[in-house]
């Protein structure tokens, strides 16, 4: 009986004092069950009841996590920006706040900023094998931002340290080259040569035949008042909608152009990311 | 003396078992504190629901269908609103990408009249819209005030603003 | 034996989350507060005030600080917690009073603004002021209200010490908005019909009347043009007529509101600049 006692004491004890000396125990429960609010209030409360730096740096990583958990980014990101990294940590520590900031910011859209911490860890650890780990994280974010030359040199890099066969390096050179892409001076310039032919050449010979459809009507209309007598009809509505329709539909032209540059791109984004997600995961298990 | 043994049996018996329920209570719960521990495979869950990045413009409302599907019965069949919302439907959606005029509204001319129209009925819906029509134009913009504008230097002109509802 | 197993099952069974007293909790919700942490402040706050032990001020001071909160988020909110406070807790029921009142101003709503302010036991300059505002508001908006209301109200709020002294810009927005106030809408519309456009510039919005008036110049001379060709019966008239009876009755009608648009854009500077003069004066 007395065994029994003393494992209970050992193993309450443990659960007393956790790893370090405030227990999160309660502030954990709390944040996998769902009650966000209480769990947020939980974490600050260990964070306004310890002068540790270190305490309070690892209780804002938790309360990060929560928010990051019912997809509130920009509270994670807040969160986080409260912490002041000092240098005595470790560098395990110091790379968990730069990846959480890097993720949270591209979880919230912000891609420019999430290469920002992602470009830190270069600098930030004396092991730089640390910051390995992320590396897929920094493709999909050049990705994002169609920084292609550097989401393929970080892919290269990713796919010596997996030891994966290339899937992609000649699909990222035909992106660099811009392979398939249709050049917005060229579709402008031919949709003012002949109505419509910027946008069939842009992919979209629908509304390039829209256009001519416009373009023919509103001649016709304006062709038709001057012939009958009617000039101010002829100038104001006719003439004036076809300069309208003439100079937009150029301009059309060109955001088509850039609308097809974007589904190529956005298609090799999805493939790719789906690739990635699925080697990551296997890596796991 | 029989029955008191008997007790004792009971006694510790149960006492045992009390005993185990409390070792794997502490057991699980000295765990818990780590389960929390960040998870890669719940940030790769995040990563691929991540939701696609639309940027705000004036087209938000523009009609993506002819009939909206919560429309009533005598919507869907009127042949009238069939021709009215395919004309709007046609005009947002080939005819008006196709002109030279940059909207600077937050909510469009022809959004603010279906919701004009939705919200005041026909008469008073088309004069507001006719109204807004002319005051789309640099002319007027230049007289704003600073208010007027959004965070994202759009005008927020509503029909409200001109009708109590 | 049976005392170690039973201060075992003392020691697992109480966990030290005791309550604490709000005195030992203000610490906290002034840290959330400071840290801009406004939801959970709210939530944290709606958890102290579920403890039954707390007399009528502990409540209402909870009360106030949720109302603190949510001041940052949701007026409308901030202005419902701050009407929960009860009559007996007299000092901090005149201050929340107030800093409802002025919420209700911020937000346009004056007549409540009026109530909150009436309920006030002991009022001061400040409620005064925020009196005089309130009904100088309740004037501006108002069809009803004579000439000189406007006026007299203005010459009680120079007198206010409780506000910033009139800039040279506020001045000239209180004359204007003034000189508003004797315009017609009625007048803008018939001006409108005679010369389109004109209505506009009468209420103050010049260059829209000359858009207007170009906009139905267009339309108007097509019609002309059709009807003087064909007649009536010509299809290009009754196309062309049809849109510029629209944009014609549209503009007279625009015009009269435009009058009321340009009052408020008017009447909001001015009452910026008030507002932030009492905005100083919360105390929560």
């Amino acid at each position: 009986m007395t065994k029994y006692i003393i494992i209970m004491l050992l193993l309450w004890s443990n659960t007393l004092f956790g790893s370090d000396s405030v227990s999160y125990q309660r502030t954990d429960s709390l944040a996998i069950a769902g009650d966000y609010l209480a769990a947020l209030v939980a974490y600050e409360q260990i964070i306004y009841q310890h002068d540790d730096v270190l305490i309070q740096a690892q209780s804002l990583l938790k309360k990060s996590y929560a928010q990051k958990a019912a997809h509130h980014y920009t509270d994670a990101i807040k969160s986080l920006f409260r912490i002041n990294i000092l240098s005595n940590w470790t560098d395990s520590f110091k790379y968990l706040i730069l990846y959480e900031k890097a993720l949270c910011y591209y979880l919230s859209h912000n891609y420019s900023r999430a290469k920002n911490e992602l470009s830190k860890m270069k600098y930030a650890f004396a092991d730089s094998t640390i910051a390995d780990k992320s590396i897929f994280l920094s493709i999909l974010v050049f990705n994002e931002l169609h920084e292609w030359e550097q989401a393929q040199s970080q892919y290269a890099k990713y796919m010596l340290l997996n030891n994966l066969n290339d899937s992609f390096l000649s699909k990222y050179e035909e992106l660099i080259h811009k392979n398939g892409f249709k050049k917005r001076k060229t579709a402008k310039t031919l949709s003012f040569i002949v109505p419509g032919l910027g946008q069939a050449y842009s992919g979209y010979a629908g509304r390039g035949f829209s256009s001519l459809l416009l373009h023919a009507g509103l001649a016709t209309y304006t062709y038709i008042s001057f012939v009958q007598g009617y000039p101010i009809s002829a100038f104001s509505t006719g003439i004036g909608y076809l300069i309208s329709v003439y100079v937009g539909g150029a301009k059309y032209a060109q955001t088509l152009a850039n609308k097809h540059n974007d589904a190529i791109q956005n298609e090799f984004k999805d493939t790719f990311k789906a690739y990635i997600l699925k080697i990551e995961n296997q890596k796991k298990l | 003396m029989f029955q008191l043994s008997d007790n004792k049996i009971v006694y510790k018996s149960s006492l045992r078992l009390f005993c185990y329920i409390t070792c794997l209570f502490c057991y699980l719960f000295s765990l818990s504190s780590d389960l929390y521990a960040q998870d890669h495979q719940s940030d790769l869950k995040f990563i691929s629901s991540a939701a696609d990045y639309h940027e705000h413009n004036c087209h938000a409302h523009n009609s993506k269908s002819l009939i909206k599907a919560n429309s009533s019965f005598l919507a869907k069949i009127n042949p009238v609103g069939w021709v009215l919302a395919g004309t709007m439907y046609l005009y947002q959606n080939v005819i008006s990408p196709q002109t030279i005029s940059n909207c600077p509204y937050e909510l469009s001319c022809s959004n603010f009249s279906k919701q004009a129209i939705s919200d005041y009925g026909w008469i008073k819906g088309v004069l507001l819209s006719a109204d807004r029509l002319n005051r789309c134009n640099n002319l007027n913009i230049s007289e704003l005030p600073p208010e007027s504008f959004n965070e994202l230097g759009q005008i927020v002109d509503l029909p409200s603003q001109y009708l109590n509802k | 034996m049976t005392k170690i197993l039973l201060s075992f099952v003392l020691l697992i069974i109480y966990q030290p989350i005791k309550a604490q007293s709000l005195a030992e909790e203000i610490g906290f919700i002034n840290h959330l507060y400071e840290t801009k942490l406004y939801e959970e402040g709210i939530f944290f706050l709606q958890s102290l005030s579920k403890n039954e032990q707390l007399n009528q001020n502990q409540k209402d001071s909870i009360v106030i600080l949720i109302a603190k909160n949510y001041y940052q988020l949701n007026t409308d909110s901030a202005i419902r917690y701050l009407g929960l406070i009860s009559h007996s807790s007299h000092p901090q029921f005149n201050s929340a009073y107030k800093t409802k009142a002025l919420i209700e101003l911020n937000n346009n709503s004056f007549q409540q603004s009026l109530k909150s302010l009436e309920q006030i036991n002991n009022s001061d300059s400040y409620c005064n002021c925020l009196e005089i505002f309130n009904k100088y508001s309740l004037s501006v908006h108002d069809k009803r209200s004579k000439r000189n209301t406007q006026s007299n109200y203005r010459d009680h709020l120079d007198k206010c010490n409780v506000f910033v002294k009139n800039t040279a810009d506020l001045s000239k927005s209180m004359d204007e908005l003034e000189k508003l106030n004797r315009k017609s809408a009625m007048l803008a519309g018939l001006m409108s019909a005679a010369v389109p456009g004109l209505g506009r510039v009468y209420s103050g919005k010049p260059k829209q009347g000359l858009a207007s008036f170009s906009v139905l110049a267009v339309w108007g001379l097509q019609s002309a043009e059709a009807y003087f060709k064909k007649g009536y019966k010509d299809p290009r008239f009754i196309a062309f007529g049809s849109i510029f009876s629209v944009f014609y009755i549209s503009n007279i009608w625009g015009s009269a509101l435009s009058l009321k648009i340009k009052k408020q854009e008017v009447y909001d500077q001015i009452h910026h600049h008030y507002v932030a003069s009492l905005e100083q004066y919360i105390v929560w």
